[in-house]
């Protein structure tokens, strides 16, 4: 019986992972006008939030965000536009997960994409630019 | 003899319950996910010079559109 | 003294003055306690375990005075509490007084406030009754900070004027409110004069005339921060019976500000406000601000000191500079919205009232006011608005504008009479030009719920061209005129929905939209989900539309599942057959050159081949074409599979003579490519076409 029962079990997990197999080669589409247009936009912000990624100014969050993180490093009167930046591009970004998500048919996957960008965007950042760790605290790269 | 009667259900319970639990995790397609990021980020990113970290260049054909794929038949 | 002294002291703006001059009070005190009573004796000592006092609580106070070898006096203070402050160790030391039957005064002494040494002189009258104390910090430093404090008293009044010359406004974190206290100040100059006047312990008449300059000050995240600021403040305020009257005015000249997520810079910007103090309330009877650059505001309000409430404000203002105004104020509370990206200018007026915790009834008129939108989404030039609102009653008002912009749809020259009611805001009928139609609103109703706003309307549409109309779109061209009744849509959660069908005539033909769903009509990603459906539209003037070369009959067409991401498709399964009834079907050898393209040659047999070169016109049975769009590739399929294997497809099925029979190949192509290919074929075959 107990083997009978080893040997079941043995079978779904063997199931299981030839299903993940075969799930984890299905194509990740991102590939939609939305994604395309999202895309645009943030990179010709990006040539205006590269300063501040720089300053330390603006960091990255571990939710795939960004974050105005020291304002003392804009002067006075640029941290209003600084603010704008940083609601316009995460708005962005929030609509990017979403879309991803919706690309694929799986509006329920937006958390999933969220944090994988939120990694990628953090490995892939510049050395010195600042990003948040897990903790919550924040680290210069 | 009524204890055996419950044997055959618990490789379903024991198969239910390994699904219930590992199929989330595995279902979304976090490899294929991970290059699909890297390639929108690389292009949000390169207009400011090359991100440093990023070594990961080749997403799928397709992944954006800037690799448009023709299936068309001719 | 009342303990009514201590709200007093704690929240009332002029008054925290109050604090800054209670320190020297207490240093006079002890002098008058201590100096004329004892002139006589060669020297005494004596401790005060516990002072308490609504304003300040002191601990272990020891004076000591020594006649020899020269007259010393020597205040010390363990502890020192005062207005949510603590000292430690105070100690003043006078070593040379001089002390007459006139009275007393010390030249050099130095007060030591914990690491802080000044030095400080006093001259103590009795004949002219009067106190003159001098405080300078030890050592001098360049800006050559001096504090004088002067009292003079007759019986039992007394007034008291301090002099503030190059005085570190440091000091001036203490005027500041309570919660704000994270905040540092990093360095200011203050200049001016303070003075008090009253009798025996109470305050009667205070006036102030201050100069702050090289203010700087802000909190560690930098959200809240100035530079370079200077102020000047006025103020005075007088008691009359059990009431004070009161004013002050504040004039900023200079420097700049970010107070999260506002900014603004000093440029002459005013503010004056006066009134009085009454039972713990305080009326503001005439309230003005003067922003430099957008304009005057005036205000008045009633604010319970007790409880901290306001508990009425009226603010007007006219005219108003809106540019301006929306830059600093209106668009950074605006980040979230699609008002995020967009500029304005023109004139705005607004009155407003709030009581008992409940907004009471705003006005807004606006005047030659444009918005336009970064993104092009929507632009609206010269408007002139009229809205009013008000808690409990009906309002009408109206709105116009010269010619406006949505989503690439130009609308005309419109007036739109508009009703407000409590929460809700509504069009009961209205015309606007839409191209070169009209659309008419009707029963526009909109409310303002928890999850934000919602609306709905119904209305019609008068013939607006469907080619004008795609151009404003930037979508694939169409024919006809877009007419008839529009049934009810909504607006809820950033969704528009559509309840009912949608009918117009295209290509002598019937087109029905239903199940349209608009998400997020002004983002930057809004999707648009609908089915479509075409019947008996003329092939004629369809192909004669797009210069497709000539085809006769008439088809149906279904596009179900539609879904446009930024106006373009990214699904749809569309079908298009040849409508049943008995009509002409003929197809001309332009267009049967433009299918063969679309297929990628070898879509007809070389035989028929042959036969294209001999006859301009061909007839047929039945057209049939599918495509089930999924993201940019469509899978196509026709009238039915011509081969069993099924990989291909009858697209033109052929009858009579000529008859021609067209056959697909592709099951799958790319739809941006299809498109092209499209394009191509009209192109190239266009001198062929008749």
């Amino acid at each position: 019986m107990y083997k009978q029962l080893i040997r079941c079990t043995a079978l779904v997990l063997l199931g299981l992972f030839l299903w993940a197999g075969h799930a984890g080669a299905v194509d990740f589409e991102a590939n939609t006008p939305a994604v395309t247009r999202l895309k645009q936009n943030m990179q010709q912000r990006h040539n205006q939030l590269a300063p501040f990624y720089d300053t330390g100014a603006v960091g990255l969050t571990r939710d795939g965000l960004i974050v105005l993180r020291d304002a003392n490093a804009v002067p006075l009167s640029g941290r209003q536009a600084v603010n704008a930046l940083v609601a316009a591009e995460n708005q962005d970004r929030n609509a990017l997960y979403r879309e991803i998500a919706l690309a694929n048919n799986h509006p329920e996957w937006e958390n999933d994409i969220r944090s994988t960008f939120a990694q990628r965007w953090i490995a892939s950042a510049r050395s010195g630019w600042w990003y948040q760790q897990g903790n919550g605290t924040w680290q210069k790269k | 003899m009524t204890k055996r009667n419950y044997y055959p259900i618990l490789p379903i319970i024991a198969g239910f319950a390994l699904t219930a639990c590992v199929t989330i995790n595995i279902y979304f397609p976090a490899a294929a996910a991970e290059k699909v990021a890297d390639k929108i980020i690389e292009e949000v990113w390169k207009t400011g010079g090359k991100p440093g970290g990023n070594t990961q260049s080749g997403g799928k054909p397709g992944d954006d559109a800037g690799n448009k794929t023709d299936k068309a038949k001719p | 003294m009342k303990p009514d002294w201590l709200w007093f002291h704690r929240d009332i703006f002029p008054s925290r003055v109050c604090r800054l001059f209670a320190r020297f009070w207490l240093f006079f005190l002890i002098s008058v306690l201590s100096s004329p009573a004892v002139a006589a004796l060669p020297g005494f000592e004596f401790m005060l375990q516990h002072i308490r006092h609504p304003v300040f609580t002191a601990r272990s106070a020891e004076i000591k005075f020594t006649a020899f070898p020269s007259p010393a006096l020597v205040v010390t203070l363990d502890d020192l509490v005062m207005g949510g402050h603590r000292w430690r160790n105070l100690r003043m030391e006078c070593n040379q007084i001089h002390v007459s039957r006139d009275g007393a005064d010390c030249d050099a002494g130095v007060l030591r406030l914990g690491k802080k040494s000044l030095s400080v002189n006093v001259q103590f009258s009795l004949q002219r009754k009067s106190l003159i104390i001098g405080i300078q910090p030890v050592p001098v430093t360049g800006a050559r900070e001096k504090w004088r404090l002067e009292i003079g008293w007759q019986e039992d009044k007394w007034h008291g004027v301090l002099k503030i010359m190059n005085g570190d406004g440091t000091l001036l974190a203490d005027l500041l409110p309570l919660e704000e206290k994270q905040i540092q100040i990093h360095q200011a100059r203050l200049n001016g004069e303070i003075h008090l006047s009253g009798s025996g312990v109470a305050i009667s008449a205070l006036s102030a005339h201050l100069n702050v300059s090289q203010l700087s000050f802000g909190d560690a995240s930098g959200l809240h921060a100035g530079e370079h600021i200077s102020l000047q403040m006025d103020a005075d305020a007088r008691q009359t019976g059990k009431d004070w009257q009161w004013r002050g005015k504040i004039a900023w000249p200079e420097g700049e500000i970010f107070w999260q997520p506002f900014y603004f810079s000093g440029q002459g910007h005013e503010f004056a406000i006066a009134g009085t103090l009454h039972d713990r309330h305080i009326n503001v009877t005439h309230g003005r601000v003067d922003l430099a650059g957008i304009g005057k505001a005036k205000f008045s309000a009633v604010a319970d000191v007790a409880g901290r409430t306001l508990q009425q404000i009226r603010f007007s203002a006219t005219d108003l500079e809106l540019s301006p105004l929306f830059d600093s104020i209106l668009r950074p509370l605006a980040v979230d919205t699609a008002l995020a990206e967009t500029s304005a200018s023109g004139r705005a007026d607004f009155d407003w009232h709030y009581r008992d915790g409940e907004h009471q009834s705003l006005v807004i008129d606006l005047q030659d006011v444009s918005l336009i939108d970064a993104h092009d989404r929507f632009s609206i030039e010269e408007l002139n608005a009229h809205i009013p609102w008000n808690h409990d009653e009906k309002r009408n008002g109206s709105i116009q504008f010269d010619n406006a912009r949505v989503l690439g749809i130009p609308l005309g020259a419109t007036r739109i009479p508009i009703e407000t009611k409590g929460a809700q805001f509504s069009i009961p009928r209205a015309e606007v030009a839409v191209l070169d139609g009209k659309m008419q609103i009707e029963n526009f109703l909109a409310i303002h719920e928890t999850t934000g706003w919602q609306w709905q309307f119904n209305g019609a549409l008068l013939p607006i061209s469907m080619e004008k109309l795609t151009e404003a779109l930037r979508i694939q061209p169409m024919y006809g005129t877009l007419s008839g009744t529009i049934p009810k849509m909504r607006y809820a959660n950033s969704t528009i929905t559509m309840e009912g069908e949608l009918v117009s005539g295209i290509f002598d033909g019937v087109a029905v939209a239903r199940n349209l769903v608009l998400e997020n009509p002004l983002s930057l990603t809004p999707h648009l989900i609908m089915d479509m459906a075409m019947h008996h539209v003329d092939l004629d003037l369809l192909t004669r539309a797009y210069s497709f070369g000539s085809m006769q009959g008439r088809v149906d067409v279904e596009v179900n599942n539609l879904e446009l991401v930024d106006w373009e498709p990214v699904r749809f399964d569309t079908k298009l057959v040849s409508s049943a009834g008995n009509y002409k079907r003929r197809i001309s050898q332009a267009a049967i050159k433009n299918l063969i393209a679309l297929g990628g040659g070898g879509a007809v047999t070389a035989i028929q081949r042959s036969f294209l070169g001999l006859f301009g016109q061909f007839s047929y049975a039945e057209i049939g074409w599918r495509c089930k769009l999924r993201g940019h590739i469509c899978q196509m399929g026709g009238i039915e599979p011509a081969t069993s294997d099924g990989k291909s497809y009858v697209l033109v099925k052929g009858s009579g003579i000529p008859a021609i029979t067209i056959t697909g190949y592709n099951q799958e192509v790319d739809w941006p490519e299809l498109l092209k290919r499209l394009e191509r074929a009209v192109e190239s075959s266009n001198p062929i076409i008749h």
